[in-house]
């Protein structure tokens, strides 16, 4: 029997974004009016809006939303505690199989020192991996998720939604985890859908 | 006389070319049509001649070649396969080779986009877009079963 998405519901939750799962958002168009929908706390370690900041150079579509977000009371910088540091730093230098980026990794431990129940949204499947080896108690989703919450479409038309949908997969090509598949060809519909992988 | 093509051709099969083959399969745990393609490239020889050597020396299963023709695998189909990231992505100066084993690292769980990008001093979103043109599609489903 396949099972509902998304299977996690995240009112009342605080959010730690990864880079990449910000870089999907502002892909959209319309990160901001998402995030206000959703009405969850958004926090963010400086290495993971480093590369959104590196991200906005290359393409400067998305520094508007970002600079928006960022003087906005959704989008909070927070600096990693001297536990979270620690964290971070044997998250980065496990080695080869256990090793993850700078991003994810400040991103998984501002989550585990910040509050039990904030969630960090990773679309990396080896940093989600790692999350759920080390700390299994711990919930992980990925953008897709956050997106298929239904508040965060609120009041926003079907139209208006399938395109920032579409901005994610395109501008920013957002990864769609297999569960998920259903539930977005249901937004961007079953033609575009074909056209993509 | 031998031309300079065939000279090319006859190396397909020497001890630099069953080293490459290995070292591929080695790294990448799977060998498919982009692995032909990504050794013809670098023996400058045709898809065709590269998959017919590696067949003559028992590499791959003789009749692989025309297995995969019948599947639609030609020149121009090669060069959708690993000749398309520059003209899309200027920015990204990788040899064919480099973002394959790249996509693989990836595609085992080895290394992060993170990772990637900044080894390959990219954004994630270029690393991206390489992982989607080397690690996806109807053609990375074709496994050919090596020697």
């Amino acid at each position: 029997m396949r099972s509902k998405f998304p299977s996690v519901s995240l009112a009342d939750a605080t959010l730690a974004l990864s880079g990449g799962a910000m870089i999907n958002l502002l892909a959209s168009g319309m990160a901001e009016v998402l995030l206000a929908n959703l009405r969850c706390p958004v926090i963010m370690a400086g290495n993971a809006l480093a590369e959104v900041d590196q991200r906005c150079q290359r393409d400067n579509r998305l520094t508007a939303g970002l600079e928006r977000l960022k003087a906005s009371e959704l989008l909070s910088e927070c600096e990693l505690s001297k536990h979270a540091k620690s964290i971070w730093r044997d998250l980065v230098g496990d080695g080869l199989a256990d090793g993850i980026d700078d991003g994810d990794a400040a991103t998984i431990a501002l989550a585990l020192t910040h509050a039990n129940d904030t969630v960090s949204v990773l679309d990396e499947p080896k940093s989600a991996r790692v999350l759920a080896q080390r700390w299994p108690d711990r919930v992980r989703v990925d953008t897709v998720t956050v997106l298929a919450q239904s508040a965060t479409r609120g009041q926003i038309e079907l139209a208006t939604f399938r395109q920032g949908c579409i901005g994610a997969l395109e501008a920013a090509r957002m990864r769609v985890p297999d569960e998920a598949k259903e539930w977005m060809m249901s937004i961007v519909g079953a033609e575009y859908a074909a056209r993509i992988k | 006389m031998h031309s300079w093509y065939h000279i090319r051709i006859e190396r397909c099969a020497t001890e630099g070319g069953w080293k490459r083959f290995n070292e591929m399969v080695e790294a990448d745990k799977r060998f498919t049509p982009r692995h032909i393609a990504l050794l013809s490239q670098s023996f400058h020889v045709s898809p065709e001649a590269m998959c017919r050597q590696l067949e003559r020396i028992e590499l791959l299963p003789s009749g692989t070649f025309e297995s995969l023709k019948e599947r639609g695998f030609n020149r121009d189909f090669v060069r959708g396969l690993i000749g398309d990231p520059a003209p899309r992505a200027p920015r990204i100066p990788l040899s064919p080779r480099l973002a394959q084993l790249a996509s693989s690292a990836h595609r085992r769980g080895l290394l992060t986009e993170g990772q990637l990008a900044s080894m390959l001093l990219l954004d994630r979103v270029e690393v991206r877009e390489i992982l989607d043109i080397f690690d996806g599609g109807a053609i990375d489903e074709i496994q050919i079963p090596v020697s």
